[in-house]
């Protein structure tokens, strides 16, 4: 049934436009993205933007796909980078979309548009100040607990949440956690990690949870809990926004904290009405199973009674189920050895506590164990609950074993002195059934799993050591850096010019081609931009080995560039992609020359 | 996003894997706990019918308790109580070779029991051949105290715990580069050689170097491995050999025990006098 809810719940088509900021300059970009959550067939949802908002680049689709809870989400992402021209107060969206003979339409975003700060190589105090505020916003934390009030030992769900959002590079996460000294804590499973939208803005989350069981009653104070992470930033001239060069690699680090509010809880003491007997502080809900090994016995023979409680709590507290009372001579009774299983950390602290117990009956007239039973107080119905299970029949023959020898110390004589050795003999047998395993299966019987552990970390060691080179290499070889990330950036810019070339600006297209081109020589070689023209290109290209077929190309290219931006014709679509290819086949051929 | 998941799913086998061993070692440990309760119940009951001085019934009982222990140690289930229990079970039917082959084993797997010692000590008093095994100084024992109080597997789990602790300060060392971390690595591998030297004496002592304990009330030690070659001399029940060779159905033994410093040629060193040949049957190994 619950699975049959979620099934249709993820089915659900909804539509969410997000930014990634709300607050931008004239002639700077933002971006926006419209998600489709629900189905990946759709057309592209059709948003009209404001009519001094240009359209930059877009819409570039992305899928996702998560499993969560046995539920498929499907999530269809079309971002698009607008540009504003003209300050004010704009209101984007909503977007429409539709699917199936339906129609659906998202939110709308506000998005404030602010004059240009021009660019002062002084350094301006206020200027540092606008960061912070903008790093406030790109990044935050939340505290937050499944309930305010509760009962004494009963389970509460602690939740901190990192905001962050997409594409912002951080770095050395340290969380401090809140003080929880009036709780016991136990952490509930892996972090998770998911989107979330806020005010219009697109949030990456990591969410930690925990479970805490307060130990005291009374008005208590979870503490705030403390965030410590570097953002990474990439210095450059040029930049409109310091966000806006955020490259992730090689950058400063800025450090950032943040702390979270602090949550009041108000903690409950149990009922003492209707509580009973046999209550030892268990809160929670749970169930309890009783097995009883062997049922035909003698007498003195030992029967193991395995009880055991499962449900949702905190299990290590789980009191002991008690025998109702008896004739005492009936059965000797051993103490309980128990043993604890946490089986789920993911809603919370669920588990099982198995009690062990071993009883002699000595006599044969006993016919049944007596019943067992197992109190708790459940928060949710605010009462005790008592589980009492049937007494067990049982079957006792009469034995022939006799009456242990007892030894009285009465009879002893006490003789002052040294003692004198009666008899030499060895000592008894071992019979340490907790330290009773297979000591045949030993560690270094197991090839394949010795095997595995020496040689994993060192293959682990390799890697880190190749990585760590890497990115150093990265870091302090600005020419090797520009190498690398030459043809990536190259088929960045070759998309932005392909798409010029469907929105039919022929001079735009060809200048950002001939500059494309220019850039990648200049990376490559890890010269400056430019040192590098036209005339002196082939010079350069020949000096470093690269064949004249390819320096032939790159001068089509260039002249094709330069004729279609510089001459009046009118040039078709059909230009413009063959001068594409030719700088495209150029970019490759380049790329295995140099 | 593909290598982590490859990565994921190799955890998550190797995770399965683990689990369903320790299922079944759960489950063989349960088995064997039943049976080894049971005969620690029978050699109880022995133990108390000779207080009764009830001899017949103790024997019995004794016997069966045998029956039951080599039972589990047949069933591939070992453990140095059983071998212990096993050992004392043999000692009250009457037979002290065999129990010192049990004491033996058992205190390979339980080093630091003090027990062991004592019943081996107590046995070896009775003995007709008196031992004369070279004991260790008491300051090596000291120095190497590992060496001595941990069995093979405990060393092993040790030198694994430690070079995955050297693995994972070299790894740290790869991103963290102080001065600290650079003497952790050297402690750790300082530790591991040490370590591991350890593990190979161990490794060595127990499994290339095969010991045995003489069974028969009195068996005579030959010139060659055949009825046909002269006796050279003659040794009693519990007295310990080093097996050094095996050949049709005879051993060629070092013994420990002391053996008469009758010497033809002056030359011939001790080690000489204390080798021969015995039958097979009249050997247990350890």
């Amino acid at each position: 049934m619950l699975n049959l809810v979620s099934t249709a719940y993820a089915r659900e088509i909804k539509v969410v436009i997000s930014v990634d900021k709300t607050v931008v300059e004239a002639g700077n970009y933002f971006r926006v993205t419209i998600g489709v959550q629900g189905a990946f067939d759709t057309d592209i949802p059709k948003l009209t933007p404001p009519e001094n908002f240009t359209l930059m680049y877009g819409p570039s689709v992305s899928t996702q796909t998560s499993i969560v809870n046995n539920v498929v989400a499907v999530f269809r992402g079309f971002t698009y980078s607008f540009s504003p021209t003209e300050t004010g107060k704009f209101e984007l969206g909503p977007a429409t979309l539709e699917y199936k003979g339906n129609v659906y339409t998202s939110n709308s975003v506000e998005i404030e548009v602010v004059k240009r700060t021009p660019f002062e190589g002084d350094v301006d105090p206020d200027a540092e100040r606008g960061k912070r505020i903008d790093i406030n916003k790109r990044i935050f934390v939340e505290l937050a607990t499944d309930k305010k009030e509760a009962y004494i030992y009963e389970q509460i769900i602690e939740s901190f949440k990192l905001f962050f959002q997409r594409g912002l590079p951080i770095d050395d996460l340290d969380y401090v956690a809140a003080s929880t000294k009036s709780f016991l804590a136990e952490k509930l499973g892996e972090e998770r990690r998911y989107e979330e939208v806020r005010d219009g803005i697109l949030y990456n989350v990591i969410e930690l949870r925990t479970a805490l069981f307060p130990l005291v009653s009374g008005n208590i104070e979870i503490p705030p809990a403390k965030f410590n992470c570097n953002i990474i930033i990439r210095h450059q001239g040029f930049s409109n926004s310091i966000f806006d060069e955020f490259a992730g690699r090689g950058g400063q680090k800025y450090p950032v904290e943040r702390s979270t509010d602090s949550i009041k809880l108000k903690i409950k003491p149990l009922p003492e009405s209707d509580k009973p007997d046999n209550f030892a502080g268990t809160v929670g809900r749970f169930t309890m199973d009783v097995l009883a090994k062997p049922t035909k016995v003698k007498v003195g023979d030992p029967i193991t009674l395995t009880i055991n409680i499962r449900g949702e709590g905190n299990i290590q507290t789980i009191g002991e189920p008690v025998l109702a009372p008896g004739d005492e001579k009936d059965f000797k009774i051993y103490p309980a050895e128990t043993d604890t299983t946490i089986t789920d950390r993911g809603d919370g602290i669920k588990g099982e506590k198995l009690f062990s117990r071993v009883v002699e009956p000595q006599h044969e007239d006993i016919d049944m164990i007596p019943a067992i039973s197992f109190s708790y107080f459940d928060p949710e119905l605010e009462r005790y609950m008592t589980i009492t299970h049937n007494p067990i029949p049982i079957v006792v023959e009469h034995s022939e074993v006799e009456i242990p020898i007892r030894l009285s110390l009465e009879d002893a004589e006490k003789v002052k002195g040294q003692v004198k050795i009666l008899t030499k003999d060895i000592l008894p047998i071992m019979s340490d059934l907790y330290s009773f395993k297979n000591q045949g299966l030993a560690v270094y019987n197991r090839p394949l799993f010795l095997a595995f552990i020496f040689l994993a970390p060192i293959l682990v060691v390799i890697a880190c050591v190749y990585v760590q080179r890497y990115r150093e290499l990265l870091q302090t070889d600005v020419g090797y850096a520009r190498k690398r990330r030459a043809l990536s950036r190259a088929k960045k810019q070759l998309s932005n010019a392909r798409r010029l070339v469907q929105l039919d600006n022929p001079s735009e297209f060809y200048s950002t081609l001939a500059k494309t081109v220019m850039e990648h020589i200049a990376d490559k070689l890890n010269l400056a931009p430019a040192s590098i023209t036209s005339d002196n290109i082939s010079g350069i290209l020949e000096n470093r080995g690269v064949s004249h077929d390819v320096i032939k190309e790159l001068k089509e290219c260039l002249e094709s560039c330069d004729y279609g931006r510089f001459s009046a014709s009118q040039h078709s679509k059909d230009q413009m992609v063959s001068t594409l290819d030719t700088a495209e086949e150029f970019i490759m051929h380049l790329e295995k020359q140099l | 996003m593909r290598q982590i998941n490859i990565l994921m799913f190799f955890i998550l086998c190797l995770a399965f894997l683990c689990e369903g061993r320790v299922l079944a070692e759960a489950l063989t440990r349960d088995s064997g706990a039943d049976t080894f309760f049971r005969a620690n119940k029978e050699y109880s009951a022995g133990q108390k019918a000779i207080a009764e001085k009830r001899e017949q019934e103790a024997v019995e009982k004794f016997e069966h308790a045998v029956q039951l222990y080599e039972k589990l140690l047949g069933s591939g289930f070992v453990n140095g109580q059983i071998y212990y229990n096993l050992g004392n079970a043999y000692y009250r039917l009457g037979m002290s070779g065999k129990a010192i082959i049990y004491y033996r084993r058992a205190e390979k797997l339980l080093p630091r029991d003090a027990d062991i010692k004592a019943n081996i000590n107590l046995l070896k008093l009775d003995f007709e051949d008196k031992a004369s095994i070279r004991q260790l100084p008491e300051i090596l024992k000291i120095v190497c105290f590992w060496y001595f109080f941990l069995n093979l597997n405990e060393i092993t789990s040790i030198t694994i715990y430690m070079y995955l602790a050297l693995m994972a300060s070299i790894l740290s060392f790869v991103f963290i580069k102080v001065q600290w971390l650079r003497n952790i690595i050297i402690i750790f591998a300082s530790c591991l050689l040490v370590l591991v030297i350890s593990l190979g004496i161990k490794a060595y002592s127990q499994h290339s170097i095969e010991r045995g304990v003489v069974v028969a009330d009195e068996s005579k030690i030959r010139y060659g491995p055949g009825e046909e070659y002269e006796p050279r001399f003659e040794i009693h029940e519990g007295a310990e050999v080093r097996i050094e060779e095996k050949k049709d159905r005879w051993y060629k033994v070092y013994v420990y025990v002391d053996v008469e410093d009758f010497r033809d040629d002056e030359d011939k060193k001790e080690v000489e006098f204390r080798i021969g040949w015995i039958p097979e049957a009249e050997v247990g190994e350890i």
